[in-house]
């Protein structure tokens, strides 16, 4: 210890400058009865609150905006309901649950990102690599096109259950004698591949152009046209698989020590890593049902939650679903604006912002020294 | 036995079949024959072989001698020649990069290729042919630089696992791109979304004249890195140590992938996972010598696409599947195999 | 015996390592596995700490086979440490610690008291108060085992298993990382069980050695009964003359040149190099 100790003191310092002593970033929550305790992040709490006023000014933006622009008071008077009623119906039918869509679509791919890219330790795993896209597009484009009669309310069911079916088949395809996170995501990586060919098969097959189209619009991933419906349909995944990807961190982070490591802690690492795995599956599944892969949102919120808070998911985790949420909410409104009439789907916009993002990323990860 | 042989036995799994290299180049050649006769005489209308025979020896003008002619023949030519640079390109980079894993649609060099040629058209409404198989070279050299550069800056950082896995996520987001331009243009979509699926239905002579050129000069350009390409894939650092240049041998391999992988995308699209399992196969067939398994892996390459491309008229008929997607349900499932095996790195 | 094995068979797929192993480990005390490469130690670690479940057999915590027993259970009463275990991105040392607490966190403790007393105390342990708050990943290799160590002993566990937890560090941070267990053994009365391949470390720092050879056990003992230039031989096809260690008096062995045992007709080692461990194990923990 002595070594180790003087050497510290002496100023030799690799790397950055650590951080300023925890003592002042947490803060014990403890109730004697009930037994309840918990460490809260004031440093996550305060990167929640300014990414929430983000969140809120995105989304006033978002309402004001578009091709008939409404005033900011204007806005506010529409949504306590004393507006101009051709304001209010912008305000309330379209624009509104349009955003509110656009953020809970955010916030699910960026959590089930951060789930995902804790479960195979790979900072690069999202919802469009795993697989989880790949089968939810597959469906869904199987219900256009084979079974057209089909109403369209049932399409997310449908992508949904091709998100959840895809999931399962990559960990039965990894499971070797136990899971592991390489194999989890070159699996996925490989089903993917071969899914995106058997949806580019269907494209191609169609022939009405009518729908080709229709599916081109569906896989870029575009929010036009939701409303509160699809927010009710999406609603209760969200409030349901939100709080248990939350409560599922504490475990994503022993995980993330290695399989061993957790397994000496106590951590049921199969069960674990399953259970989490299914509730990344279905977050992103809803999300895409929802509103088609909107790329790269998975792989950017977790991202940007880390360099805020930090790596451990705890804090890290809700941070990306807020992250992702304002992501949308934000490229929505510049995808109706940019160039307005003309309105490019959100996912097409989020790739654009994701490119350059995500080429830093890989240069970043490729000079560095081996990490998960 | 080196580590480096020791992974390479690994990989074909039960080391080295001990027919002699002629008799099984004579066997491949043949094989291949059989593929393009059969591809030529078998679809929607049967032509006999003797006819087949005939259309070139003594042409009558009749439909089926103009058929195998116009049609059949030049679609099993361009199945051979995409299947021929495709699985050469994923030898060269497999032995380049170390990694069992590495193949043009793998690591996102085909999508490069296919976004550069859909957003030329898009964008810039570039029509000509010729045009758009610059433009699939263009892209296809940008994204393999990229995984090339990667590829380099990781000799520690980046596992192989971790390069395909950067690959899918460089072919996600191009892919996303290209769906995009398509959302914008219509009628580019009707015009793309074939070649999107990877598919060589419709192609003439023309196209095949196109990017004949480009497929040849790849192809010549790795036959005379084979013996580099030897040397190179013990390691960079042996390499060296041996003498030789590495960044020639590694420029000149990413120039050959780029014709390679660039051509065959021009020519029919993304086709898939081709140059994953052929190239293993020609190691275990060949060994780890690239002058053998550089040409084996263009034979083989055609064979499979070939007979990929006869099976895909029977699958649902009377609609053809797009020969990239039985390429992609064959290959698929082998990558999940090599995954699950275990992949030593090369 | 809080600890011990009955008739334990380990194997990784088809390949059995250890066949029919009873042991016992001694309650307070420093127990050391030797043995050669690919012997087996390291999968007998594996096998009493259940990272790998038995063929047949079963090992037995406080007479309680561990197959039968909750894993959060099992995590409170015995912590392991795996062999260079993975470095995980942007954890502090800190964080690493309080990982320890798993086992005794649910849904609603999730940081009493007891758990931040435990990571202090963990951390004073070993020494790492002024590192805490420094990112693994810029910490030299015994600074680092010195993090793992505080995270097990966080875990408030009495057993400590650890796998060769001195490779990959030069011989200073070695010594340093012996001394510690040592002394987390005589202060506070934990019993150690550590896989060593340095034989004259597994004499100087243990208490009893477990001599592991093909999966069998070839001898165990306090050191002075087990180093014993028959018993080396055995274990390592390797010609050693003992003396004693000036410092401490523990045998120590030293190798005769391969020279000399050509002359007494005996083949080399015949391990393979590089196989620290069976195969199945180094594919599994990332050879990709």
């Amino acid at each position: 210890m002595t070594r180790d100790a003087v050497q510290d003191a002496d100023g030799h310092v690799t790397g950055p400058v650590p951080p300023p002593p925890g003592k002042g970033r947490w803060r014990a929550v403890r109730l004697a009865r009930p037994a309840v305790s918990f460490r809260v992040d004031l440093r996550a709490l305060w990167v929640m609150l300014a990414l929430g006023l983000v969140a809120a000014a995105a989304l006033v933006a978002s309402i004001a905006l578009g091709e008939y622009p409404i005033g900011l008071r204007e806005v506010v008077r529409a949504l306590v309901g004393q507006g101009h009623p051709g304001h209010e119906f912008i305000v309330m039918d379209l624009r509104l649950p349009r955003a509110v869509v656009a953020f809970a679509v955010g916030a699910a791919l960026g959590a089930a990102g951060a789930v995902f890219q804790g479960l195979t330790r790979n900072a690069l795993a999202a919802p469009e690599i795993i697989g989880v896209a790949a089968g939810a597009n597959l469906a869904a484009v199987i219900v256009i096109v084979v079974l057209p009669a089909t109403p369209i309310a049932l399409l997310p069911v449908a992508a949904l259950a091709g998100a959840l079916a895809t999931t399962a088949l990559v960990y039965r395809l990894a499971w070797h004698g136990g899971s592991s996170p390489i194999r989890l995501i070159l699996v996925g990586v490989g089903v993917t591949l071969v899914g995106h060919a058997l949806v580019m098969a269907v494209v191609s097959s169609v022939d009405e152009i009518i729908h080709a189209s229709q599916l081109v619009i569906f896989m870029a991933g575009s929010v036009y046209g939701k409303g509160w419906h699809e927010l009710i349909a999406l609603a209760p995944w969200i409030i349901v698989l939100l709080p248990l990807a939350l409560g599922g961190a504490r475990h994503l982070d022993a995980l993330r020590l290695g399989d061993h490591p957790a397994r000496g802690l106590g951590v049921h690492v199969e069960r674990q890593r399953l259970t989490l795995l299914a509730i990344a599956a279905a977050l992103a599944g809803a999300a895409v049902s929802t509103a088609g892969p909107v790329g790269f949102v998975g792989l950017m919120a977790p991202h940007i939650a880390r360099r805020l808070v930090g790596a451990a998911y705890a804090a890290a985790l809700p941070v990306a679903a807020m992250a992702g949420g304002t992501i949308v909410i934000a490229a929505d409104t510049l995808a109706r604006t940019l160039f307005a009439p003309v309105e490019i789907p959100v996912g097409v916009m989020t790739a654009i912002v994701g490119a350059p993002f995500f080429i830093t990323l890989l240069f970043r990860a490729a000079s560095r020294t081996p990490g998960p | 036995m080196s580590a480096a042989e020791r992974a390479g036995a690994g990989l074909a799994g039960y080391g080295r079949l001990p027919l002699p290299g002629l008799l099984l180049a004579l066997l491949g050649g043949l094989a291949l024959a059989a593929a393009v006769v059969a591809s030529i005489s078998l679809g929607t209308v049967f032509i006999a072989p003797e006819t087949i025979v005939a259309a070139f020896t003594s042409f009558d003008g009749s439909d089926q001698q103009v058929i195998v002619l116009t049609v059949r023949l030049p679609r099993a030519m361009i199945a051979a020649a995409v299947g021929a640079t495709l699985g050469m390109a994923g030898a060269v980079m497999q032995a380049v990069s170390r990694n069992p894993l590495a193949e043009p649609g793998i690591l996102g060099i085909s999508w490069g290729a296919a976004l550069a040629a859909v957003g030329a058209q898009v964008l810039l409404g570039v029509g000509s042919l010729t045009g758009l198989v610059w433009c699939a070279l263009v892209g296809a050299a940008a994204a393999g630089a990229a995984v090339v550069m990667l590829g380099a800056l990781g000799r520690r950082g980046l596992t192989p696992a971790k390069l395909v896995v950067a690959g899918a996520a460089v072919s996600a987001l191009l892919a996303a791109v290209v769906q995009g331009l398509l959302v914008l243009d219509r009628e580019s979509l009707e015009g793309a979304r074939r070649w999107l699926a990877g598919s060589i239905v419709g192609t003439n002579e023309t196209l095949l004249l196109q990017v004949l050129p480009y497929q040849l000069a790849g192809i010549l350009l790795a036959l005379l890195l084979a013996r580099p390409l030897t040397t190179f894939s013990l390691g960079e650092d042996v390499a060296r140590g041996l003498g030789q240049r590495t960044g020639f041998v590694k420029g000149g391999a990413a120039a050959a992938v780029v014709l390679l992988a660039g051509s065959a995308v021009a020519a029919a699209g993304p086709v898939i996972l081709v140059g994953l399992a052929v190239p293993h196969l020609s190691r275990f067939l060949f060994g780890r010598d690239y002058r053998r398994v550089l040409p084996a892996a263009a034979v083989l390459g055609a064979l499979l696409v070939v007979v990929a491309d006869v099976a895909a008229r029977f699958v649902i008929p009377p609609e053809e599947v797009p020969v990239g997607v039985m390429t992609a349900l064959v290959g698929g499932p082998y990558f999940v195999h090599v995954v699950r095996r275990g992949m030593a790195p090369l | 015996m809080p600890l011990h094995a009955n008739d334990l068979a380990l194997a990784y797929g088809r390949d059995p390592v250890i066949a029919d192993l009873t042991v016992h480990i001694p309650q307070g005390q420093v127990t050391a596995l030797v043995g050669a490469n690919a012997s087996g130690k390291s999968t007998l670690l594996r096998g009493l700490g259940r990272l790998l479940r038995p063929a047949h057999g079963a090992v037995y915590l406080d007479g309680r086979a561990i197959t039968q027993m909750s894993t959060k259970d099992i995590a409170r009463r015995m912590a392991i440490l795996p062999q260079g275990p993975d470095l995980p991105e942007g954890v502090t040392v800190r964080q690493l610690a309080a990982h320890g607490r798993y086992p005794h966190q649910g849904m609603l403790q999730q940081w009493s008291h007891r758990d931040e007393q435990a990571v202090a105390d963990a951390l004073a342990a070993t020494g790492t108060t002024a590192l805490a708050d420094r990112m693994l990943d810029e910490l030299s290799g015994g600074q680092r085992q010195r993090a793992w160590i505080a995270m097990t002993l966080a875990q408030e566990a009495e057993i400590m298993l650890l796998d060769e937890p001195t490779t990959f560090l030069d011989i200073a941070h070695q010594v340093d990382i012996l001394d510690l267990l040592h002394e987390l053994n005589e202060r506070d009365g934990r019993t150690i069980v550590m896989a060593l391949h340095d034989l004259n470390q597994a004499a100087r720092y243990s208490h009893r050695i477990l001599a592991i050879r093909r999966g069998r056990l070839a001898a165990e003992g306090p050191p002075h009964h087990v180093i014993t230039e028959h018993v080396v031989r055995d274990i390592f096809d390797l010609d050693v003359s003992i003396i004693q260690d000036p410092t401490t008096g523990a045998p120590l062995c030293i190798p005769i040149s391969p020279r000399a045992a050509r002359q007494h007709h005996r083949p080399a080692t015949s391990t393979p190099p590089g196989g620290r461990s069976p195969n199945a194990v180094r594919q599994d923990d990332g050879s990709v």
